[in-house]
């Protein structure tokens, strides 16, 4: 049976449904990082608790582009809700890298979607990035509005190797997610029959 | 008058966006506390004037509190702690402007409203129909997220703290199952609907809301360039 | 618009083994209205999306035989053009809508259709004109009721002006007057001479409408039935065939009122005031009941208005909102919102959201972890799903998921169970289970409050009646003679002939007048009196 590979209403209609969830479950992980020094690892909770989100979409995502358009939709929301024109950007590449993996080859296989889960999650680096843009020209300030010693101690407290490590915590904890996800998946979904 | 042609008196989503994204700045670098704080203002104005005044009250009230807050710690003695919640805060803060701008447009524009106005930017279907879709189906996954809260507060497994640190996963599992599983429903039928009713790829829609720029979008768009400048170069 | 079904098969592709409908094979002449009924399961639904192209473009399945539009085959027309001419209506008003707008959806279809913007707006006009809602343009759809969603939906259709409506179910959500308008509408349609396609369990509404009634079991049409020989049916027939009872036809079902107890005691409520504000529509609103006895042991049911404060009452009730000042007592001792928290359970109308464990079992044993195997073989047998111990709550129907969550209750020893139009979109068979299921936990518990629209399954298995009218009680009683005398005159207090209003009055002016009112009094007074 020939599959058609253009995206149709009913695809495009099965990613903004999935987004608003995937939206809705990070909102509710959010409320637990009101501390602001908990907020550095939300984007770690998320990876873990969105995993059957993501799962069960893949599922249902047969064509090319929808893992990347799922992304694209979500990065969206995120910029307008306020984080920012990066968000959408790293966001859409994730979000292709992520489709590239999945689908690359024949057939799909769980390490193919795993991969791609973790590449997928890295976006919420971006939401984080602003943090870490500053730039000199904000120390600069920084350090004539409120003192050198703030300036230097925030300075310490954020090093430039605190990305690669967000992102390798992301990528574990999408790869705990990716598990908890396909437990989820037999537990549930397969054995109602929806899958 | 109802029933005609949908003109609003009120900005194109288009032209809040521009706006939105001319003061995306403010996330970034060195701008004058007075920049920021005018620019908290001019949002609270178009929150009271477009969507609701609690809305514009709560965030303005807000960035006034963080932010004396922040220059009441500096007057204490210099501890490393307090070093670092103020310079979270003073970047935290800074979010808030986009917040409220974010929130006037995700809670005024209609799916509808948003389909037309992307279409005028020639903005490919494979990009606006999903945004729409979240537009309308956000406040339905809140009902449904609400109602399975109440759900697991009779069955004894709510959203405690005690419950959340004890078994964290399960808790999701609790949440997650029914969320997906009602949503996908309810998602084939909303689906199921509006292809019936011919929404489709090959044609051009029409609409019957007025997307063409008023006198607040004009507005707006002077503002956007104004604050870009005072953000970028002041 | 000719339809005509040429030996039409068709099999979903989610279920490998069993036809949904088979050898389908008829003709629906232009102007028609033809009324499709069965039980649930018959594939009712099926023939609606077999038209509207839904099946298979969108319901994946293997179609066999021919669809035929005006001699063309439905495969063969794109899906735009299908949406031009046939428009559907579905049975959720809630998930029907795609803007959040009302004008914005009523222009919906016509977007779609590329009409130019004067044109859509001249439709909406006309459309909101014939239909009577023109207040309802302009406003958030999430703040409407279910009937005003589904007016709405009607006139989006009707603003495509296409030639043939489907309905499928579309009376399920909503209460009687909702149900009356909805009748209104569809006399609009067949004086313009459209083809209506309506599939439903309550037929009454629209019977007069009706030319021919086709009867459909397991998935094939069983008979044909011209109106004629179809309102000479007597009652029972028209049970079996899964149909509901009309209002009118209330008199008829026996009363046997199977004791009303009131040796239990009383659970009293007292000062009892919440205010909130509805979602969308950001009006402010208060519940305030007084003084209410609450009879322990009986099955009360819970009526009213939309907006009456009914599901707010409940959640309330229930411990869910908080209401200081109330004062709940069951039978002289108090119970706080964590005791009624604790001790009560609400069977929502969307079941989904309550449903948690991979297998029915593993409902039970959340209810209580220290279940025995027995306790559960015994709480399954009696609702009936002893077969379904190990399935996936999921995988089971809507009325066995209702079942389900009952016996998640009884598991947990719940005191106080509530439950929110569990009888939407039942055929009369499922309704009666329903019915059943409740009066035999009835002992295990309490009481059983019971937030219903639904005056068939009221006179099925409740006892006790509760009124409320904004935001306080009207009135309650027991449905003793006098009781449902009472209740028939509530939902009788318009009288209809087959979707108009006739007579409209209180019932002491009625009473004076020589028609259907007086008629119904006396008939069911004999009835009654001849029952008891």
């Amino acid at each position: 049976m020939e599959k058609k590979m253009k995206l149709e209403v009913k695809d495009l209609m099965t990613i903004g449904i999935f987004a608003t969830i995937y939206i809705v479950v990070k909102i509710i992980v959010g409320f637990v990082g009101v501390i602001p020094i908990l907020c550095v690892i939300l984007p770690m909770i998320t990876a873990v608790v969105c995993a059957p989100i993501y799962m069960l979409f893949v599922t249902k995502a047969e064509k090319f582009g929808m893992i990347t358009l799922l992304a694209a939709v979500v990065g969206a929301v995120m910029m307008i809700a306020g984080y920012g024109w990066l968000t959408l950007v790293v966001s859409f590449v994730c979000g292709l890298l992520a489709d590239v993996m999945t689908n690359i080859g024949n057939k799909r296989s769980f390490g193919k979607i795993l991969a791609g889960y973790c590449i997928f999650s890295q976006w919420g680096v971006a939401m984080l990035a602003p943090v870490w843009m500053q730039g000199d020209a904000y120390f600069k300030d920084l350090s004539e509005t409120m003192g050198k010693e703030f300036s230097d101690s925030f300075r310490a407290m954020t090093p430039p190797w605190v990305i690669p490590v967000l992102i390798a915590g992301i990528a574990v904890a999408a790869v705990i997610g990716g598990f908890f996800g396909r437990k989820i998946m037999k537990k549930h979904f397969e054995r109602s029959g929806i899958i | 008058m109802k029933g005609d042609q949908k003109r609003r008196s009120r900005p194109n989503v288009r032209s809040e966006l521009l706006f939105l994204l001319a003061i995306n700045g403010v996330l970034i670098g060195n701008v004058k506390p007075a920049v920021i704080f005018a620019l908290v203002l001019f949002s609270g104005l178009l929150l009271c004037l477009f969507c609701r005044i609690s809305t514009a009250a709560k965030y303005v009230l807000t960035y006034c509190l963080m932010f004396s807050a922040e220059h009441l710690l500096m007057l204490l003695p210099g501890i490393s702690l307090f070093h670092f919640i103020i310079v979270i805060s003073s970047v935290l803060r800074k979010f808030i402007p986009c917040f409220m701008v974010g929130c006037l447009i995700l809670e005024t524009t209609t799916p509808g409203n948003f389909l037309a106005s992307m279409q005028r930017l020639h903005m490919p279907k494979v990009f606006s129909l999903p945004f729409a879709v979240v537009l309308r189906f956000f406040p339905t996954v809140k009902e449904d997220w609400h109602s399975i809260r109440s759900a697991m507060k009779l069955r004894g497994i709510g959203l405690s703290f005690g419950n959340v640190i004890a078994h964290p996963l399960r808790t999701v599992e609790y949440i997650i199952v029914p969320l997906l599983s009602s949503s996908i429903k309810i998602g084939d039928e909303l689906s199921a609907a509006a292809i019936a009713r011919g929404l489709g790829m090959e044609r051009d829609r029409t609409s019957v809301y007025d997307v063409r720029f008023c006198i607040w979008d004009h507005l707006l768009m002077l503002a956007a360039a104004v604050f870009f400048v005072l953000i970028t170069f002041v | 618009m000719k339809i005509q079904f040429e030996n039409v098969s068709f099999r979903y592709e989610s279920r490998k083994t069993q036809e949904s409908v088979r050898a389908l094979d008829f003709t629906v002449n232009d102007g028609e209205f033809i009324l499709i009924c069965g039980s649930s399961g018959s594939g009712k639904s099926t023939v609606g999306r077999l038209i509207n192209g839904l099946a298979p473009y969108f319901y994946k399945g293997e179609l066999s035989g021919n669809v035929m539009l005006d001699g063309r085959s439905v495969r063969e027309i794109p899906q735009a053009e299908l949406a031009a001419r046939i428009g559907s209506v579905f049975q959720n008003p809630r998930t029907q809508f795609f803007d959040t707008d009302s004008t914005g959806e009523m222009a919906f279809g016509c977007e779609n259709m590329g009409y130019p913007p004067e044109e859509i707006g001249r439709r909406i006009k006309q459309t909101s004109a014939e239909f009577g809602i023109e207040e309802l343009l302009d406003k958030k759809l999430f703040g409407m009721s279910g009937g005003e969603k589904q007016k709405i939906a009607c006139g989006s259709i009707y603003a495509v002006d296409p030639d043939v409506y489907i309905f499928d179910e579309p009376s399920s959500n909503l209460d009687l007057t909702s149900i009356r308008e909805l009748a209104r509408i569809m006399k609009l349609l067949k004086n313009r001479g459209k083809t209506v396609i309506l599939i439903e369990h309550r037929i009454y509404y629209a019977m007069e409408l009706t030319d021919r009634i086709f009867y459909m079991e397991s998935g094939t049409v069983k008979e044909i039935y011209s109106r004629p020989d179809f309102v000479k049916k007597p009652l029972s027939e028209l049970h079996q065939m899964g149909l509901r009872t009309s209002s009118e036809e209330l008199s008829q079902l026996l009363a046997d009122r199977v004791g009303i107890r009131s040796d239990r005691g009383y659970v009293d409520v007292q000062q009892l005031s919440f205010s909130y504000r509805t979602t969308a529509a950001h009006q402010n609103k208060t519940l305030a009941i007084q003084d209410l006895r609450i009879p322990k042991g009986s099955i009360i049911a819970l009526i009213g208005e939309n907006g009456a404060g009914k599901s707010t009452f409940v959640k309330c009730m229930c411990g869910l909102e908080k209401c200081e000042k109330a004062v709940i007592a069951d039978n002289g001792r108090k119970l706080s919102a964590r005791q009624r928290l604790r001790d009560s359970y609400l069977v929502m109308q969307d079941v989904n959201h309550q449903l948690f464990s991979e297998s029915v079992e593993g409902e039970l044993l959340l209810s209580d972890p220290d279940i025995s195997k027995e306790q559960i073989e015994s709480i399954l047998e009696m609702l009936d799903l002893g077969a379904f111990l190990q399935d996936h709550p999921m995988a089971l129907s809507g009325g066995q998921k209702q079942r389900v969550a009952v016996a998640s209750a009884c598991a947990a020893h719940k005191k106080y169970l509530y439950l929110d139009e569990p009888t939407s979109g039942l055929d009369y068979k499922q309704m009666k289970n329903m019915s059943r299921m409740i009066r035999s936990i009835k002992e295990n518990v309490s009481f059983v409050m019971i937030v219903t629209h639904d005056p068939e399954f009221i006179f099925e298995c409740c006892d006790h009646i509760i009124e409320l009218e904004k935001g306080s009680v009207k009135s309650t009683y027991p449905l003793d003679k006098n009781g449902q005398m009472k209740l028939c005159e509530h939902f009788m207090s318009r009288v209809i002939d087959g979707g108009r209003i006739v007579q409209q009055g209180k019932h002491n002016e009625l009473m004076q007048k020589d028609g259907i009112y007086r008629t119904f009094v006396n008939d069911r007074k004999k009835a009654v009196s001849r029952k008891l």
